[in-house]
């Protein structure tokens, strides 16, 4: 018998897990595979070719956690009761669960275009594991697909050995960022020597004689050794948790990451939305709210009732260009003048909403405080 | 108990997380890696400090 059964073995199901189990909680973790970090799979996992795990079985062990190697494929909310599919037989398992944390992340599909199927990926362990064993004897001439975060890390971090083409249907590298991060991504990427082409449209791929062969109706044919895709992410919810809109791709839940409308059931990590006290109703798909969910999570069940006031943060490395972002961009109206690295968005009534770094990480706690002043006015 | 904390600098990406959360413990060099500035400091501190590193480039050792 569980106390706590916690659905998801990345940042966030892991850390609220640890932080359970290091109160004397009973739990069990469910997820494939051990427990291992995702974001930095697309920067050192990649030249080393070795999975950051957070715990191997013996960690597991000694923290007192309960590890079920597997995926959920059915939950019964109602009966607390998970059909768990095992990673290593065909078998399926079913598990109490009086209290239940739903921490299963985001899924990362290729993507959806003819022949892309067979790309590879680096957005999971398995996807990371098969891409380092196809570019073992460098150079290879790759086309990464998608100049998101994953995408266009990927691309950075990928040519120090190889050829790297990066291509995307929007016309700039991390194009729903702000045009200056777009703007210092790119002349890091022509710095590093990868191609890039925005507005790309990509129609096709498949492999004859020259390698794998993309084929565009904007720019023609891109041959390569190695396709690797990197756009777009899914749901993970099983349909008994998504609600209405199949589309959804959080849980939402209060400020204390119960889910709504459910008894004894928490959610956190990149599947959640929660109400931010400033800033409404927000997801916040990155390792640094996975991290801190997961805790806040544990923590609320074992009682505290404190509120999850995360500010929305992220950091990215592209090769040498290092960005991080404190608040959301989207509420900034103006912006100061750059300052030693940091420059500061303001509300409309003046106020810090947000605060990019570009190259300053040691001034990362000016900017948390910058915006949790403004905050703490409200 | 005391404990110290270790720094893999090739493991280190310097996102001034450990710096963010305890100042007084750790800062980041001109390169952008994390310093250690105390010789031994208690081994919760040590495990926050451990934890909030996104690249697993902090470790505890036993004194």
């Amino acid at each position: 018998m569980n106390d706590v059964v916690v659905v998801g073995n990345g940042v966030s199901g892991y850390a609220c897990a640890a932080r359970l189990a290091e109160r004397g909680v009973r739990v069990t973790m469910i997820g494939p595979g051990l427990p291992h970090d995702r974001p930095p799979l697309s920067k050192r996992a990649l030249l080393t070719g070795r999975i950051p795990l957070l715990a191997d079985d013996s960690q597991l062990a000694e923290r007192g956690i309960s590890h079920l190697d597997g995926i959920v494929i059915e939950c019964d909310l109602e009966q607390r009761r998970l059909v768990v599919r095992a990673s290593a037989a065909n078998a399926e398992t079913e598990i109490e669960a009086p209290t239940l944390v739903w921490a299963t992340g985001l899924k990362y599909p290729k993507v959806p275009i003819p022949g892309l199927e067979q790309a590879e990926e680096n957005a999971t362990g398995p996807g990371l594991t098969s891409l380092v064993r196809r570019l073992a004897t460098p150079p290879k001439r790759i086309v990464v697909i998608g100049a998101g975060l994953i995408g266009t890390e990927t691309a950075a971090t990928l040519a120090a050995a190889h050829e790297v083409t990066l291509l995307d249907m929007l016309d700039r590298p991390l194009a729903r960022f702000l045009p200056r991060l777009s703007d210092a991504a790119r002349v890091t990427l022509d710095g590093l020597g990868v191609r890039f082409f925005g507005s790309c449209g990509i129609e096709s791929a498949g492999t004859d004689a020259r390698g794998v062969v993309i084929h565009t109706s904007t720019h023609g044919d891109f041959e390569c050794d190695v396709a690797v895709s990197a756009a777009g992410f899914r749901s993970s919810l099983l349909s008994e948790l998504a609600g209405p809109d199949p589309r959804a791709l959080t849980i939402e839940v209060d400020d204390r990451l119960r889910v709504l409308g459910r008894d004894r059931i928490w959610a956190c990590g990149d599947c959640v939305s929660f109400p931010h006290p400033r800033w409404g109703r927000i997801a916040i798909p990155h390792w640094d709210n996975a991290l801190w969910s997961g805790r806040h999570a544990a923590e609320s069940i074992l009682g505290s009732t404190d509120p999850y006031v995360r500010e929305p943060y992220f950091f990215s490395d592209i090769g040498p260009l290092r960005i991080q972002q404190v608040g959301p961009a989207d509420q900034a109206v103006e912006w100061d003048e750059p300052d030693q690295g940091l420059t500061v968005g303001r509300d409309s009534a003046g106020a810090p909403a947000c605060v990019l770094l570009l190259n300053a990480p040691t001034r990362l706690r000016d900017a948390r405080a910058l915006v949790a002043s403004a905050g703490s006015l409200l | 108990m005391l404990v110290q904390l270790i720094v893999d600098p090739d493991a280190c990406i310097g996102s001034g997380e450990c710096v963010a959360l305890d100042p007084e413990v750790i800062e980041l060099d001109a390169q952008g890696i994390a310093q250690v500035l105390v010789p031994e400091l208690e081994e919760e501190r040590a495990k926050d400090l451990c934890d909030t590193c996104p690249v697993g480039a902090l470790s505890i050792a036993r004194l």
